[in-house]
């Protein structure tokens, strides 16, 4: 347990140090809404203040983050109505004109692309997918989504397909 | 063109950029818990006034007691259930658990919403309405019939569309609720 609150500190600011733009990237992968994103930030820094209370060691420091972010993100898309309207990885249908990958200005076009499937997806769907981008293997992805590897690596298998369907990467000469 | 590679991807993903001070966030957490600390003050405050004036109520007007009595009831069963709908479970569980875990919260929130919920409210409007024609306070007239009326009409309108509204979503959570467990399973 983190009993005394320095060590609580240099735990949050590690974690803030080390993690700060991935959870930024969470944020915009469950809240669509830019000028909303601000305040599920905050919600995230504060459950992970909140859980270093009892951050006993077990687990890395990334498994315990990415878990309190998900874990407090995920609370905004389920009291929303429209959360009934989020689909399956095995539900996207292969784009008609998939944007590339390569510059500056595809990976802009391609970045909207992709942020729109996350917010399309299903809790667990999204997540595995983030954590798929953020270039997690799938123990570590099993360890933060409560699945086995093996079923994470379907997943992912899927992911690479569902991705291939939807971008292109333009030919780096 | 080419195919996809897994670099392609997470490159250009951990390539946004955001607008979001982060570490200016990071330093209003503690800011954030004084507030929450502040609105349970509040909240004490005004249950603070509103209960000794229930019990002020209750002692002055004789007449009005039953329906104080039941008015209490039901204040402290929609509380209960408000309460347990508010509980977060822990977020250090895995998404799978913390998720199962949500939609259970929910599916019970609206199971008892759908019945001992309205049943609660239920009893507080037929409290009502009789407190109403047993008090001598109000003249039985034409417009006081019409008037209760109306009242009735309108509160089975809208106590049906709630019955409604909480069964639809309790199946709906159901549903989502196996699926998952399936998932979690697999």
């Amino acid at each position: 347990m983190t009993d005394t609150r320095t060590g609580r500190q240099a735990l949050f600011d590690e974690a803030v140090d080390k993690y700060g733009p991935a959870l930024q990237r969470v944020v915009c992968a469950y809240e669509a809404a830019p000028d909303r994103r601000a305040d599920v930030l905050q919600e995230i820094y504060l459950a992970l203040w909140q859980s270093f209370e009892a951050f006993d060691g077990r687990c890395a420091l990334g498994t315990w983050v990415y878990r309190v972010a998900h874990n407090t993100a995920t609370t905004v898309c389920i009291r929303r109505r429209d959360r009934l309207r989020l689909v399956t990885l095995d539900d996207i249908e292969p784009a008609a004109d998939p944007p590339s990958f390569g510059s500056a200005i595809d990976d802009d076009r391609a970045r909207g692309r992709l942020l729109d499937l996350v917010h399309r997806l299903k809790p667990l769907d999204r997540q595995i997918v983030l954590l798929y981008l953020e270039g997690l293997d799938a123990a570590a992805t099993g360890e933060i989504v409560g699945l086995s590897a093996g079923n994470v690596a379907t997943k992912i298998h899927r992911i690479k397909k569902v991705l291939a369907d939807q971008f292109h990467e333009r030919s780096r000469r | 063109m080419s195919e996809l590679t897994d670099d392609a991807a997470r490159r250009a993903w951990q390539g946004q950029r955001s607008a979001i001070d982060s570490a200016g966030i990071a330093r209003t957490v503690e800011r954030r818990i004084s507030e929450r600390r502040r609105q349970t003050r509040v909240f004490l405050a005004c249950a603070a006034i509103i209960v000794p004036g229930w019990v002020a109520a209750f002692v002055v007007f004789p007449d009005l007691r039953p329906l104080s009595a039941i008015g209490l009831i039901v204040a402290a069963v929609l509380g209960w259930h408000a309460t347990r709908r508010q509980h977060t479970p822990s977020a250090v569980v895995s998404c799978a658990a913390f998720q199962l875990a949500v939609l259970r919260r929910e599916r019970d929130f609206h199971r008892s919403m759908s019945t001992w919920g309205l049943v609660a409210l239920l009893a507080g409007q037929v409290a009502i309405v009789a407190t109403l024609l047993m008090i001598e306070r109000f003249e039985k007239n034409a417009f006081f019939a019409g008037s209760l009326t109306v009242f009735i009409v309108t509160v089975i309108a809208i106590l049906a569309r709630a019955f409604r509204r909480f069964r639809k979503t309790l199946s709906e959570l159901e549903q989502e609720l196996s699926a998952l467990s399936k998932r979690v399973e697999a």
